[in-house]
């Protein structure tokens, strides 16, 4: 059985659940994301690594999401955080830390859709292999999260499909839209964090989440099932 | 509500996350009861975000936490500081270009021509232009001023002319003076704003580059001869035209002859040293330190009875302690470092208000007194001369010690009531003393308007 991930994720509201560690993430110092860009901006390299590793997990998918493509989020990510520590002089604390990355990856995805014209269509083979080589193609960190869900290879195979197929749609869907998808269904962040992170009303949120879903749904074929 | 009568996209999409009030809420559902295609869009919403939600995260490379990336923040400098401070440096590179374009020259002001004084525009002149020549005749001296940069004495039989060349971008602005001494003696001070500024006083055979000092200049056509004497500083002194120099330091004397090298530099004898002493009271403006007049060397002077004392009567202890002390302070003063003076002043304060023996306290007295007049602190400095004359009337110095009184009362204070009151009891209790001359030079200035009226 599949774990969901909403379980894994936790509510994010406010402030200081930016920087409450994941299970992964225990080793962190516990200081808050606003202590760590402090130290940071004072020259402590450990404290960009221990932003790095409370973030890195959060953009890494967000990017792919966005992508659909593995490699091309991953170098993101990385550049992601190098233009933290590129822009720790000029940071002001004025919102949260980890909306500030965040809206850095986002700018990096936008820029990247805009100069590379194409890229989830070539994404979309790449990351979301067919199930004859998938094994091949995606190396062993989905190998990993396949032996975590403890499915069976049956069960497995199903919901690779399912993901294949609700990523492709995914892609298809106009990037206004799209991050609000990932942000607020896929990473399930609260209306009013999504509207942080991409700097517009709560209301544009939900107005964007909204037809988002419809999209996705039409394009899934959800709205021709009979009523 | 749609315009159709069904839910919008949005409110179904809310109701989803439950961030419909209640009474939406209420009327959302209510409808949905009774609205299949409504119904069946909240599926479709819902099983789009069920499909989201189930979405597997992505795992990074596990080698990463093990060793993650190592970042190094780059610390620089804010940039609205970096801006400003390139605006301060352009605008004070724009405020010196501005200076560098106000007029050039400042006229020389004649401060005191006593006897006669021909000029290209004749006598009665109170300020000299640049490219003007003076020539004095005897008696008497010539004292002139370039305000704040330097003071000359024209000594008679003296033909000079001076310019001001093209000022210095940078320091402002400082002025590039030259004076061109034909023939007689001219002696030469700086002054306090000297600092950046050029002093070339040439002669027929010779040319001298001074650096804030103290010095006299003496040109004899006849023997084709140019003489240095510096008193204090140091000069460039050259043969005309030529690079080729040596430098002339404190203390010491050159004579350049016709294109000759100058000669090896040689002491100052004690008459040379008292002539040029008068460079301390050109305008009547001595140095406070000065107490009468003299320079550097007239302290070091009034010093001399004290280190005789203590090498006649073995004070092991006092001797070196005040022999350093003294070395240090007359460097001090000729170097002008204020702090380093004030310090020193202030131990040797310390030490001579213990002796009382009138051998070593009274030359000591005199010349603590005078340096804490040269640092501004006149009534102490004062306190040290009114020491010597009540407890040692009968000294030697005790004479000068009065003549300090009327000087600073006159200089310092501004009080010639005063000053006239010392310069008279020089005068009746010390006839026979070499200050008598300085006295009767006060009353007699003092005396002429009291005439007039």
């Amino acid at each position: 059985m599949m774990t969901n991930p909403r379980e894994e994720k936790r509510p994010f509201s406010g402030y200081s659940k930016w920087s409450e560690p994941t299970p992964v993430e225990s080793e962190a110092p516990p200081e808050s994301d606003a202590q760590l860009m402090r130290m940071a901006q004072q020259g402590d390299s450990q404290a960009i690594t221990a932003l790095y590793m409370r973030y890195r997990r959060k953009v890494l998918n967000y990017l792919y999401r966005l992508t659909g493509n593995r490699h091309v989020a991953e170098e993101m990510t990385q550049e992601t955080f190098l233009r933290v520590v590129k822009h720790l002089p000029s940071y002001r604390p004025t919102g949260s830390v980890g909306g500030w990355i965040f809206r850095i990856a986002k700018n990096l995805a936008l820029n990247s859709f805009r100069d590379r014209k194409g890229i989830q269509e070539l994404s979309l083979e790449e990351s979301l292999p067919s199930q004859n080589s998938d094994e091949e193609k995606d190396g062993p960190h989905r190998a990993e999260v396949i032996a975590d869900c403890k499915d069976s290879p049956q069960e497995a195979a199903g919901h690779r499909e399912v993901e294949r197929e609700v990523q492709g749609a995914l892609l298809k869907v106009a990037p206004v839209f799209r991050e609000v998808l990932i942000l607020c269904d896929i990473q399930g962040y609260a209306y009013r964090e999504a509207a942080e992170i991409l700097q517009c009303s709560i209301n544009t949120v939900a107005s964007r989440l909204a037809r988002g879903r419809a999209k996705l749904a039409e394009l899934l074929g959800y709205l021709k099932e009979e009523i | 509500m749609s315009l159709w009568g069904h839910s919008s996209s949005e409110t179904l999409s809310r109701m989803l996350d439950e961030m419909l009030d209640v009474k939406e809420q209420a009327a959302t559902r209510k409808h949905l009861a009774t609205c299949l295609e409504c119904e069946h869009r909240l599926r479709a919403a819902a099983k789009v975000k069920q499909a989201l939600g189930s979405m597997p995260p992505l795992e990074g490379n596990p080698l990463e936490m093990l060793q993650p990336p190592v970042f190094v923040p780059i610390i620089r400098p804010a940039f609205p500081l970096l801006g400003f401070v390139i605006g301060l440096i352009a605008g004070l590179v724009l405020l010196a270009g501005f200076l560098s374009l106000r007029p050039m020259h400042t006229p020389m002001k004649i401060i005191s021509a006593p006897t006669a004084l021909i000029a290209s525009e004749g006598p009665g002149k109170t300020e000299l232009e640049p490219g003007e020549a003076v020539n004095t005749l005897v008696p008497g001296d010539v004292d002139l001023e370039i305000p704040h940069q330097v003071l000359l004495r024209l000594k008679p039989g003296t033909t000079m002319s001076w310019e001001e060349r093209n000022r210095a971008w940078l320091f402002g602005g400082r002025p590039n003076i030259v004076l061109n001494v034909m023939r007689g003696e001219v002696l030469a001070r700086t002054q306090d704003r000297f600092w950046g500024s050029h002093l070339a006083i040439r002669t027929p055979t010779a040319i001298a580059m001074v650096k804030g000092t103290a010095l006299s200049v003496k040109v004899e056509p006849d023997q084709d001869a140019t003489t240095l004497k510096v008193l204090a500083g140091q000069v460039f002194f050259s043969p005309y035209l030529d690079k080729v120099g040596m430098n002339v330091r404190s203390g010491q004397t050159s004579q350049i002859q016709g294109k000759r090298l100058p000669s090896p530099a040689q002491a100052l004898s004690p008459a040379e040293r008292k002539q040029l002493l008068d460079t301390y009271r050109i305008g009547l403006d001595p140095t406070a330190a000065l107490v009468v007049g003299g320079g550097p060397e007239r302290v070091e002077e009034l010093l001399q009875p004290a280190l005789l004392f203590l090498s006649f009567n073995h004070h092991p202890g006092l001797q070196p302690f005040i022999r350093n002390l003294v070395e240090e302070l007359n460097a001090a003063l000729l170097e002008g470092g204020l702090s380093s003076q004030v310090n020193r002043v202030q131990a040797l304060e310390v030490a001579v208000v213990g002796i009382s023996d009138p051998g070593l306290a009274v030359p000591l007295r005199m010349y603590v007194g005078a340096c804490e007049i040269s640092l501004g602190k006149v009534l102490r400095g004062r306190s040290h001369f009114h020491w010597v004359m009540d407890r040692n009337p009968q000294h030697p110095q005790a004479s000068l010690a009065l003549a300090a009184l009327g000087v600073t009362a006159e200089k310092q204070l501004h009080n010639p009531e005063l000053a006239q009151a010392a310069f008279q009891q020089l005068l009746s209790q010390y006839p026979r003393s070499p200050e008598v001359s300085l006295a009767r030079e006060f009353l007699s200035r003092y005396s002429r308007p009291s005439r007039g009226n």
